[in-house]
């Protein structure tokens, strides 16, 4: 291989070139970098110090991540005037138009139930987080666990911090009938296949 | 250094001290490296001392994984070379570079007219080289460093550190011809 020979320079060029490269620096170099590093510090030193700052600064951080569900949020509506300890704290519907009755063909079977209204959708979408964390369940938790602390629990007391009952939709439950439902046994031999064919 | 591990109370000053001590050792070491190296690509010897003071500085702050001796000159020529162009590039460059530092002992004022602008020829033609050609040269040229040093220091294959040296060399000596028969 070519590149393995070195290429020879001219002497007079080789020794200016290593005199080019032999440069020293002043006295006072080496004292200045002590001075430089005198006020640094090494990573080992830091390092323990950096490890809690930084852990300290991922709890605050999870903290304030974390406050906003764990803080006890206050009673919006006022409180029903009569209910029970049993009594749910479900979210409320949007107003809605009662469903048609299914229509019945004969033979008893009812016909297929009529899709919901875009409307419905999007507010079942709206709705949807108050499903997993609803606000009002946990300020009636939340009161609950007051009043036990506080050794005050009673229906009424109870009763006050419901924000909201069923009584305010009661009106709009409708009832709803559904047909009866015929079910007809799988025949014999119907399905899957028996005897010697059968792997 | 031991001076500066004093400067640390408690229970750090034991493992301050041990530190210190290796990393005096290794400035004692490499500090001229640093320099010459950043002289290499400035040529001006305050801002060289500047760059290779910074880099020392930034090697002692990440020595607890630079402890051992080739990986720290390997890790500080390569430092040194970046921040000493970045300097170049940088506001902080001076517009006149001096051409040559080095002043032999005997020598006439024409002598030494004749070598610095011999220096300036020569310096002119390593800058023309690209930079893997030029921190060969540099780096092969400073020290007398073979090339298993040399590709110690830049953590690449003898193999290619030959290869870049023939080429740089090869480049030079075309370049700087004239030079040699004109003397």
């Amino acid at each position: 291989m070519a590149h393995e020979k070195q290429v020879d320079l001219p002497d007079d060029l080789e020794v200016l070139l290593r005199r080019a490269m032999s440069v020293e620096p002043s006295a006072g170099f080496l004292p200045r970098v002590r001075e430089r590093i005198a006020t640094a510090e090494p990573r080992g030193f830091l390092f323990p110090w950096r490890i809690a700052i930084a852990a300290g600064a991922v709890a605050v951080a999870l903290l304030v991540a974390v406050w906003p569900a764990l803080r006890p949020t206050p009673a919006v509506a006022p409180p029903a005037p009569q209910g029970s300890v049993a009594r749910s704290a479900e979210p409320v519907s949007p107003p809605t138009v009662p469903a048609p009755e299914p229509r019945e063909i004969p033979g008893g079977v009812p016909a297929p139930r009529p899709r919901r209204p875009p409307a419905m959708a999007a507010a079942d979408t709206v709705r949807a987080p108050l499903v997993i964390v609803d606000l009002r369940q946990r300020a009636a938790l939340s009161a609950f666990m007051r009043l036990i602390g506080e050794g005050s629990l009673t229906d009424e007391a109870f009763a006050g911090t419901t924000p909201q009952s069923m009584d305010a939709i009661r009106e709009q439950v409708v009832p709803l009938s559904v047909g009866a439902v015929e079910v007809n046994p799988i025949a014999v031999g119907g399905v899957l296949p028996s005897g010697p064919d059968r792997n | 250094m031991n001076d500066l591990a004093g400067g640390y109370p408690g229970t750090f000053v034991n493992a301050d001290a041990a530190l210190a001590r290796e990393f005096e050792e290794r400035l004692r070491d490499s500090g001229t490296l640093a320099f010459r190296v950043a002289y290499a690509v400035l040529r001006h010897r305050e801002d060289a001392e500047d760059v290779a003071q910074e880099s020392l500085a930034k090697a002692y702050r990440s020595f607890g994984q630079l402890r051992d001796r080739e990986r720290f000159r390997a890790w500080l020529v390569r430092t040194t070379w970046r921040m000493a162009l970045d300097w170049r590039r940088g506001a902080r460059r001076r517009v006149a570079r001096e051409q040559i530092e080095a002043e032999p002992a005997g020598v006439t004022t024409e002598d030494l007219a004749i070598e610095r602008e011999r220096a300036g020829h020569l310096w002119t033609a390593i800058d023309a080289l690209p930079e893997k050609l030029r921190i060969v040269i540099v780096l092969s040229s400073i020290e007398e460093h073979d090339t298993r040093a040399v590709a110690s220091l830049l953590r690449v294959p003898e193999g290619t550190v030959r290869s870049r040296l023939f080429l740089a060399r090869r480049a030079l000596a075309e370049r700087l011809k004239w030079l040699t028969k004109s003397r």
